[in-house]
């Protein structure tokens, strides 16, 4: 199995001497679903958008499917498909028009951004409110419009930033699942990043704990909650970290 | 790929009802109402006038002199202006003015003591006239003048008396041996100096539509980039896999077809304005519709002329989009970016203005170069480039837009290569830009 993602000794200073991301080091590897998790302010954010290539790091390395996200960014971004922590989409379109016009840009026939359009009808489950415009959209609808349009292009590598976050029960549970469903029948490799680690648990085959901007662990969920002895992921991490809640 | 993103920007933009009335139905709004409002109402006020002055004008008189002359004066104003001339008994003029008010009158004119001896010794006489004015207007001016003419009427009419008593001519040859007909060349067409004087009129309000077309042009760009990032749709469109060049590309096309639109209707909406104001000003009709119905100004300076004048408006307004796309990228949101380009008006309504104060054949060659290469002063160069003949610097003009909106789309090309864009800078270097930018 070779590396989809490596990260290596990734540092990012933000203007104003803001350290973000201090040595960051993780490699994610093909067909798993990869979970950064750690708690607001740890850098997941940050280092997801130096993957997506929108940032530039400060230091050190990442590859994206073989190819540096600095020399070669053009390269990178046709291997990914991205959904930003906070997304919106474009209110005057339609749900069908915004899959519509983003199938375009990497479909190679109109066929085939047709199909595109098609799938992320299902994978989204909005049904006939699809044809309304995404200004009536709740954001649980939008969140699963967005992650639909990430899917639907069936990427090397989905970079999901907080797919859940502020979301309720039913919605999270509706993304958890497209998640699951299409992360196996696409063979998406999925990066992803949560706060909330009780849900990672359930989603990743494999989490990195970060903090401060540090990978302080990384493994299975289930191996590192034997490792620590502890109960479930939350208490991992008040242990790596050296928090006592 | 760019024709969907294209396809994209342009969908969103036109859907909004707000950016379609500000570009395209406001200019012809601004210039048909406004060239049939102006002409509508100064028809009215010529039309007022002359019932007045058919109907008789109404004259309070203070006669201090009480001589024959003073009685010609009377019985002139009388039979010729079909007045009616009421008396007053006051030494005061105070008083003389409040009993002209209160009695409903407009016009106060007193002959002084000895008018009548000073005239039989061939001396000049003097009749004041008061005239009571309480808002400005078209119509006051209009009577206004009709009042002078009454005096100007009779000392004329004196002269035909005088001449005739002493001299064996024909007075109305005598007072009037030659008489001055103007005429002007205007690049190369003779129109009579009325119609000269309402053509330089339209050059004052010529800028008031551009102006707020670009007013708007620059908001709406400005808007373009507040909104994908208050919308949250900037960071998903910066992961795409397209060139940043067509992610500027794609905005820029946007802008130039709004641009586009607002040019046409303005270009419409200006042509009918000059239509309906040439035709007040002109005094002979012929030669009003001579020259509107090939559109005032344009009719002058022909069709290449009116073929640079489209591309420097064309320019102006494209140049203010661009520049609102690079100026609201420094905004965070809708109103950020817009507040960055709130008071865009002012470097549009300044040079346009010094543009129509600058006179092209009579200034220094340096003052016109000097207006000639400040961008936004484009359409008024070119006009008065072709007007004066001298077009290269219309063309320098518009090659100084062309100039300018290069430098801003590299630079909006630059930005949208950094990061910059979606980071934002911090606080302290916020206000730095804010500065730097907000003009
Ligand atoms: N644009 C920015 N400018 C300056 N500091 C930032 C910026 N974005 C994030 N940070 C800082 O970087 C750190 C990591 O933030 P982030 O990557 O968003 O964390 P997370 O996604 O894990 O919550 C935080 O301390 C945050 O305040
Ligand atoms: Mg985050």
């Amino acid at each position: 199995m070779s590396n989809v993602v490596e990260v290596e000794d990734l540092v990012k200073i933000y203007p104003g001497n803001i350290k973000a991301v201090d040595g960051l080091s993780f490699t994610v590897r093909e067909g798993e679903i990869y979970g950064l998790i750690g708690p607001n302010g740890a850098g997941k954010t940050t280092t997801l958008r130096i993957i997506a290539t929108l940032l530039k790091p400060t230091s050190g390395r990442v590859e994206v499917a073989g190819y540096d996200i600095v020399e070669n960014p053009d390269e990178v971004r046709r291997n990914i498909s991205y959904l930003p922590e906070e997304a919106g989409a474009y209110r005057n379109l339609t749900g069908v028009e915004y899959l519509r016009f983003m199938a375009e840009l990497y479909a190679k026939s109109k066929e085939e951004a047709e199909r595109m359009v098609k799938e992320a009808i299902e994978i989204s489950g909005l049904g006939d409110k699809i044809y309304d415009k995404t200004s009536v959209y709740s954001k649980g609808m939008k969140r699963r419009l967005l992650l639909a349009r990430t899917l639907m292009v069936k990427p090397k590598l989905a970079i999901l930033d907080e797919p859940t976050s502020g979301l309720d029960v039913v919605h999270a549970l509706h993304v958890r699942n497209i998640i699951l469903k299409y992360a196996k029948e696409y063979k998406v490799t999925i990066l992803l990043s949560s706060h909330n680690m009780l849900e990672v648990e359930y989603l990743c085959d494999r989490v990195g704990i970060i903090y401060k901007g540090r990978l302080y662990t990384e493994g299975k969920p289930n191996e590192l909650i034997e490792e620590y002895k502890a109960s479930n992921l939350e208490e991992v991490f008040a242990k790596v970290v050296g928090v006592h809640a | 790929m760019l024709k969907s993103l294209i396809v994209k920007e342009v969908k969103d933009l036109l859907r909004d009802r707000k950016i379609l009335f500000a570009m395209i139905i406001m200019p012809l709004i601004i210039y048909i109402g406004m060239g049939a409002a102006m002409s509508s109402l100064m028809e009215q006020s010529i039309k007022q006038v002359e019932e007045t002055v058919k109907a008789g004008v109404k004259i309070a008189l203070l006669n201090e002199d009480n001589g024959p002359w003073s009685k010609t004066f009377i019985e002139y104003a009388e039979k010729y202006w079909n007045a009616t001339i009421i008396q007053i008994n006051t030494t005061n003029l105070n008083k003389a003015l409040n009993t002209t008010e209160s009695l409903g009158l407009r016009a106060l004119y007193i002959i002084p003591p000895g008018f009548s001896a000073n005239i039989s010794n061939e001396k000049p006489g003097v009749i004041q006239v008061y005239f009571i004015l309480h808002d400005l207007s078209i119509t006051s001016m209009g009577l206004l003048s009709v009042y002078n003419n009454i005096v100007s009427g009779f000392s004329k009419y004196l002269s035909s008396i005088i001449i005739t008593r002493t001299a064996k001519v024909n007075p109305a040859f005598a007072m009037a041996p030659i008489t001055g007909k103007t005429q002007v060349l205007l690049s190369g067409t003779i129109v009579s100096a009325n119609l000269v004087q309402a053509l330089s009129g339209q050059l004052f309000v010529l800028p008031v539509a551009p102006m707020l077309v670009i007013g708007y042009a620059t908001s709406i760009a400005a808007m373009s980039i507040g909104v994908e990032k208050e919308e949250k749709t900037l960071e998903v469109l910066l992961s795409l896999p397209i060139r940043r060049r067509d992610i500027v590309l794609s905005k820029l096309t946007g802008s130039l077809l709004i641009s586009l639109l607002a040019s046409i209707s303005m270009l419409i909406g200006f042509s009918y304005y000059m239509r309906s104001m040439t035709s007040i000003g002109a005094n002979s009709t012929s030669e009003a519709t001579q020259i509107s119905m090939t559109g005032g100004i344009f009719g002058l300076i022909g069709v290449p002329g009116l073929i640079l004048y489209v591309l420097s408006v064309f320019f102006a307004v494209f140049l203010a989009s661009t520049l609102g796309l690079y100026l609201g990228s420094f905004g965070e949101n809708v109103r950020s970016a817009q507040s960055m380009v709130g008071y865009i008006w002012i470097i549009v309504f300044f040079p346009l203005y010094m543009a129509i104060f600058t006179d092209f054949a009579l200034d220094p060659l340096a003052k016109i170069l000097a207006i000639s290469v400040i961008p936004f002063a484009a359409p008024l160069v070119v006009l008065k480039a072709f007007l004066s003949g001298k077009i290269i610097y219309g063309v320098i003009s518009i090659a100084s837009s062309i100039g300018l909106l290069a430098l801003i789309v590299y630079l909006l090309t630059k930005r949208f290569e950094g990061e910059k864009l979606l980071v934002g800078k911090s606080k302290r270097k916020k206000k730095s830009a804010f500065f730097k930018f907000g003009f």
